[in-house]
This record gives C-alpha cells, structure tokens and sequence, in this order.
C-alpha cells in the first residue's frame, strides 16, 4: 500500500524529473528495511514533490542525457517515444484555432440536421417586456423565426411570457404548436380556416391548437403525432397537417359534416 | 575562476555531502545515500527526493555528470553519477573555506590543534 502511494507521489513530479529519477526513487524505496524507515521516504518525496513545483523554475527543461546502453548489443529493440515532444507555440495555438473552427461546423451541422432533416424545431423566444407583466395582460410575442420560417407575431392571453413557446407531449413526442398557426385557404368549399393556440385555464393552463372556420363552431385539436390532431370530442375525427421539402407545414385537410376539406396556408 | 566559485559558497550540507561521496568513487543514488550516511557517522541522512532534486541542480550547473546504468549491475534502475572537474574545484573551494572556519573557530575558543598522526 504504501508503495502505491509512493509510485503515485514519484509520479506526480514534474514528467522530466520523474522520467529521469523516478525509477532510482523507486528503487531506493525498495531497499528500505522497515515500516518506519519506508515512511520516512515517503515523507521525503512528497516534501520533494512540493519543492520541485513551486521553487524549481526548470521544470520542463531536460537534463544532458547520459549515454545509453546499445540496444544491439542487449539484444533489446529501441523505440522512440514522443513523450520529451514539446510543441512550439505557434503551432498549439493553430491547433487551437482549428479545434474551435471544427467545434462551430460540428455545432452548425447538428443543428441543420435538427432542423432541416429531423424538423425540430429549436426555441429562441425574445420577449418585448417594457411593460409591467402581470397575470391575465395581453403582451406581444415575437417568435424569432429559424431560418425557414417567416416572422410571426401573435397575441395571445398570457400570464407567462414564455407559455407560447412551450411544448405539447403527445405519446413521448414533443411537438410545438407554433408552426400549425396561420390561415389556411380552401378552394372546395372556399373558405378560409384560422388555426391558433389556445390555453385552457381548467386543465391548467393546458395549450392547445383551435380550428376555426367561417360558418362552424371552434374545434379544439390535441396533437396524436407531428402530422396528425384528433379533433376534441368528434370521435376518430382528425386534421391532418402536410409538411413540404423544407418541413415547413403547407397545408391541412379533415373531414367534417362529411365534407372532406384540404387547404393551403396562405 | 575562483571568484565564480565564491559566488556559490557556501554550498547546502546536501550539496557538500553529495560532492563529497562522489568525491571518492563514481556512486549510483542509493550509493549515495549511504555514503553519506556513513562519512556522518548516521547523523546526516538523505532522502531520495532531496537527493535527486539536489542531483539535478548539480548536474545542471556541470558539477555532476550521469554515466547511466553499468552494465552487468545488479539492478537495471541503477544509474551512477561521476564528480567532474568543475564540481571537484567547487569542492576543494568549500573545504578550503571550512578549513578556514575551523582554524578560526580554534583560535577563538583557544582548542589545541589535532595532532598529525
């Protein structure tokens, strides 16, 4: 145990130190006799440990090496090792730089992927608080578009000034309502469909997407999956949502009073 | 010359020990470490921490110089360190001084010089 704790002290020392010494050190422990006398060495490294880091200003500079032993003649191969390498400045420092330059590209590329290939969407809400927020106020917030979207503004009824941007769960996905918001055009019947985000203050503040269309009722929507809503307590009735290349939803169609309806967001 | 040697007296017990075992023989660490343990008759020990930090510094300032492991030594780990010329002067410069403290220090306390064998 205490030779452990010895090889472990040798081998904190400065690397040129220890690769020069640290082997005899260890050998001296070795011929130590005794509890007593091998703690006393211990005590001696660890003193020696403190005194080469903070009085020797050397550390890093080799000593003259002494002549080794021929390997041909030991019959032993010779390797070599890049431990006594010290890099120049410059060239840590352009490692440095392109370290940083691969980290931003990586950044980029995961979050294109999110974005373009895995459409998710990533939050960055910035919020006109110059007013005094205080609960039931109507504020403005701006969700800053990613880069395939158009700014959107809406108004909503908000105690928090982050709720627009929180994300609904349905069957352990996580979906944004944001991107379904708009107004939709239908051709066949004409007219024109509003889908917005609702809070519900019974079921705690709960979001959901609201259909409204000129002539019919508002129809709640609660998300199944990315692409697909169930309309609230009309049965197996659904909206579907229709993304395009760039995931960006363009258009809806449902059925209701047994009328199929697709429309285009406008 | 001798002003540059003034310059590093007077040298640490470890240093003068140090010098002086390897005065004699070339010594590996341990060699070392027990000479010196024995021109002290036990008073003065060593550790191997504040051996090899002491070898260090005089193997930069060339006082010392490392011959490496000797072949057909008993333990591979062994490497043994040679007195050079420099540390030899350095050497006779910190006895000459000693000797100087001693002569004082007898006609001070007014002790009878040793008698030569």
């Amino acid at each position: 145990m205490l030779r452990y704790l010895y090889r472990c002290a040798v081998r904190l020392h400065p690397s040129s130190f220890r690769r020069r010494f640290g082997d005899e050190m260890l050998y001296i422990f070795d011929q130590q006799k005794g509890t007593l006398a091998a703690l006393g060495v211990m005590v001696d490294c660890v003193c020696s440990l403190l005194r080469q880091w903070t009085l020797r200003s050397n550390i890093g500079i080799e000593l003259p090496a002494a002549p080794m032993l021929s390997p041909a003649e030991e019959h032993i191969p010779s390797f070599e090792t890049l431990d006594p390498f010290r890099p120049r400045a410059s060239a840590v420092i352009h490692g440095a730089a392109l370290s940083l330059i691969l980290f931003c590209m990586s950044v980029f590329a995961v979050r294109y992927s999110w974005i373009h290939i895995l459409n998710l969407r990533i939050p960055r809400v910035a919020v006109n608080s110059s007013e005094q927020v205080g609960p039931k106020t109507r504020q403005q917030i701006d969700v800053i578009p990613t880069e395939d979207e158009s700014v959107q503004s809406k108004t909503i009824e908000s105690g928090s000034p982050h709720v627009a941007d929180a994300p609904v769960r349905a069957r352990g996905v996580m979906i944004w309502l944001d991107p379904y918001v708009g107004k939709y055009i239908s051709k066949s019947p004409p007219t024109e469909i509003s889908i917005q985000i609702e809070r519900d203050p019974l079921k705690g503040d709960h979001l959901s997407l609201s259909l409204a269309a000129a002539g019919h009722p508002s129809l709640a929507l609660s998300p199944v999956c990315p692409t697909r809503f169930v309309i609230d307590g009309a049965g197996n009735s659904y909206v579907d949502f229709t993304a395009d290349a760039r995931g960006k939803i363009c258009c809806l169609g449902f059925v209701i009073n047994g009328n199929a309806i697709t429309a285009q967001r406008q | 010359m001798a002003e540059r040697l003034d310059s590093y007296l007077p040298l640490s017990s470890a240093v003068l020990h140090t010098l002086l075992a390897l005065a004699g023989e070339d010594l590996h660490g341990y060699g070392i470490m027990q000479e010196i343990a024995r021109q002290s008759e036990g008073i003065y020990k060593l550790g191997p921490g504040t051996l090899y930090d002491n070898l260090q510094k005089l193997i930069q300032l060339g006082w010392v110089q490392e011959l490496g492991a000797r072949r057909g030594d008993d333990d591979p780990r062994r490497r043994y360190y040679r007195l050079t010329a420099a540390g030899r002067d350095v050497l006779k410069a910190e006895t000459a001084r000693l000797t100087q403290v001693v002569r004082e220090a007898r006609s001070r306390l007014r002790l009878p010089n040793p008698r030569r064998a």
